[in-house]
């Protein structure tokens, strides 16, 4: 099966992969609310045949990367990677105008594969000129604020806090930058909140009536939250950084850039290629001047839309 | 002998300091002004580094040079820096 899916601008290009391969990566990657003017960089994800690409060579470095439930061992060397799932493995190659992401058959489809997958998708959008964050996200007449933090600082519960303040979602956990034009774009198909977050969602929504997800998290439809073809994308014009109610003392101190910039890094994770690497720091040194920066533990947080 | 970056030291650039990430260990640093103006003029030797933190602060070369010394043995002991 061969088909193509914009992903913001950038082309999709699934060739001959498995259909459900391919249904597992459209389900991630097919946001039809954030077509964008077509970009020429394209991601072709294809079958990888004959002898296997050898992953180890001149500059080569192992890594253990957290993808989706998986830690997941990658080699990287200059131009691309490679990740042996098992079953099955993914080669990752970058070129100046298209990634191709390699995937062994395997037969059946496997929940690591199609993490390994992902991230050479993921990669792949990174050298384009995307910029993946962690976090939450809304956005009001004055453009997007995020919600940056470490897991449990408060991100759901402020963003729900914004939303009864008039702010409408963009995200609840991941959104895409690019790293271009400063735009934010909601990344994910629901708000999933622990039971201490529903007591934040608006008024009127039966919490009992939420599908109840396997790690107890509860899931809110974004179109019960916010108005009809309410668009989920817009300029980042403020960050909010939210400190954790208690433990490191370090997050505490540090002039504003810093703290930006390293809760931006630490939002971002860890581009394996060097050419994603200089676009994410590229972004972050210039994000910081464009938007108005508030730090603060959630519970003390002042939430304006 | 001469000072450089590590090759594969990701820099963030901040204007009045940097925030480097090391590929290895994904651990963070970051550098305030003076530590910034040191990195930014690597590759060179201690003294030309020294010769440009005078040039550039407020600062005596003894007072620059033990500064410099404690930055050089950190960036080192980091793995951030090689020598040459």
């Amino acid at each position: 099966m061969n088909v193509d899916v914009p992903v913001l601008g950038r082309t999709l290009s699934l060739r001959g992969i498995a259909p459900d391969l391919a249904r597992w990566l459209r389900t991630y990657w097919d946001y039809p609310e954030h077509r964008l003017p077509t970009h020429p960089y394209t991601v072709v994800v294809e079958v990888e045949e004959g002898e296997v690409t050898p992953a180890e060579r001149h500059g080569s470095r192992r890594h253990r990367l957290p993808v989706f439930d998986f830690e997941l061992d990658v080699v990287s060397f200059p131009g691309g990677f490679r990740c042996d799932t098992d079953p099955g493995a993914v080669t990752c190659l970058h070129g100046p105008d298209t990634t191709t992401v390699r995937v062994r058959p395997t037969g059946a489809f496997s929940a690591p594969l199609g993490a390994a997958m992902n991230l050479g998708v993921k990669e792949a959008l990174r050298v384009s000129g995307l910029v993946p964050l962690h976090a939450a996200a809304t956005r009001s007449a004055r453009g997007v604020t995020l919600y940056l933090g470490p897991s449990g600082a408060g991100k759901s519960t402020t963003m729900l806090r914004a939303l009864r303040a008039g702010a409408l979602p963009v995200a609840e956990d991941f959104v895409w930058c690019d790293a271009a034009t400063f735009t934010a774009y909601g990344w994910d198909r629901e708000l999933r909140l622990l039971p201490g977050s529903l007591a934040f969602l608006p008024d009127g929504l039966d919490v009992d009536a939420l599908t109840l997800h396997p790690d107890g998290k509860r899931a809110v439809s974004y179109g019960s939250v916010a108005p009809e073809g309410a668009g989920r994308a817009g300029p980042v014009s403020r960050v909010v950084v939210l400190r954790p109610e208690a433990g490191d003392p370090t997050a505490e101190a540090g002039p504003a850039t810093r703290t930006l910039a390293l809760a931006l890094w630490e939002a971002a994770g860890f581009p394996l290629d060097a050419g994603a690497q200089r676009v994410t720091a590229d972004f972050i040194s210039r994000l910081g001047p464009r938007v108005q920066f508030e730090s603060a533990r959630a519970r003390a947080y002042e939430v304006t839309p | 002998m001469s000072y450089q970056q590590h090759a594969s030291v990701i820099t963030t650039d901040l204007g009045s300091e940097v925030v480097l990430l090391h590929p290895d260990t994904q651990q963070m640093f970051t550098l305030n002004e003076a530590g910034r103006a040191v990195w930014l003029a690597l590759p060179a030797t201690r003294e030309a580094l020294l010769a440009h933190l005078v040039g550039t602060f407020d600062v005596t070369p003894d007072e620059a040079g033990e500064d410099l010394d404690g930055l050089l043995e950190r960036l080192d002991r980091a793995g951030l820096v090689r020598t040459t």
